[in-house]
């Protein structure tokens, strides 16, 4: 599979450029089902459920934090055998054509949502965390005093 | 650092690679890729 690089501009609330963000990117278009990918669907948290959110925070005095998880899909442990070429501009001279075997998920991947959800709930689930039953996106822990709601 | 950023966003790789700046973006990915364990790190595979 090919890889791609993408080019942005990180802007400040001025409007001036604050740094250069180069991404790889796997060409994901590609990729056959069953051959290199299986599973892609990641359920997102929906709109209703972040609002019960709120307001059972609100009315259990819980104090909400936000977070945010750098380069999320990296962390994604994939599953299928997925071989990428090397970074346009990076090359080996001496083997070229030689290719990666990837171990995390890029982005651009079909799965590469699907494996960053797996990781970290399989993470939440292993530390006695409660996945939702209606919304699955909602995780939660019940502590003597104080209650933890997660929400991926 | 803040002399090596650049005001334009290439759209090949033929152009970054002639920016510092860019060609420092890039080398700061392919770091975290190696943080993060993204690929095997023997080295690559010869495919036939």
């Amino acid at each position: 599979m090919g890889t791609k690089w993408v080019f942005r501009n990180k802007l400040n609330e001025q409007g001036e450029v604050i740094i250069n963000k180069a991404r790889l990117v796997a060409q994901g278009y590609s990729q056959q089902e069953g051959i290199d990918y299986t599973e892609t669907f990641a359920p997102l948290a929906r709109l209703e459920a972040i609002r019960l959110l709120l307001s059972y925070a609100v009315n259990h005095g819980i104090i909400l934090y936000q977070m945010d998880v750098k380069s999320a899909f990296l962390n994604g442990v994939i599953e299928e055998e997925v071989f990428v070429k090397q970074p346009p501009g990076f090359e080996d001279l001496k083997h070229p054509d030689h290719v990666y075997k990837l171990k995390k998920s890029l982005y651009g991947l079909k799965q590469a949502p699907r494996a960053w959800y797996d990781r970290i709930s399989n993470f939440l689930i292993k530390n006695d965390f409660k996945r939702g039953q209606v919304d699955t996106t909602l995780l939660r822990k019940i502590f003597l005093l104080c209650k933890y709601m997660l929400m991926v | 650092m803040i002399g090596l950023l650049s005001v334009i966003e290439p759209t090949t790789v033929d152009e970054a690679l002639s920016d510092d700046g860019w060609i420092l973006a890039m080398q700061e990915e392919l770091n975290q890729f190696q943080r993060n364990d993204v690929w095997e790190q023997n080295g690559y595979l010869e495919i036939s």
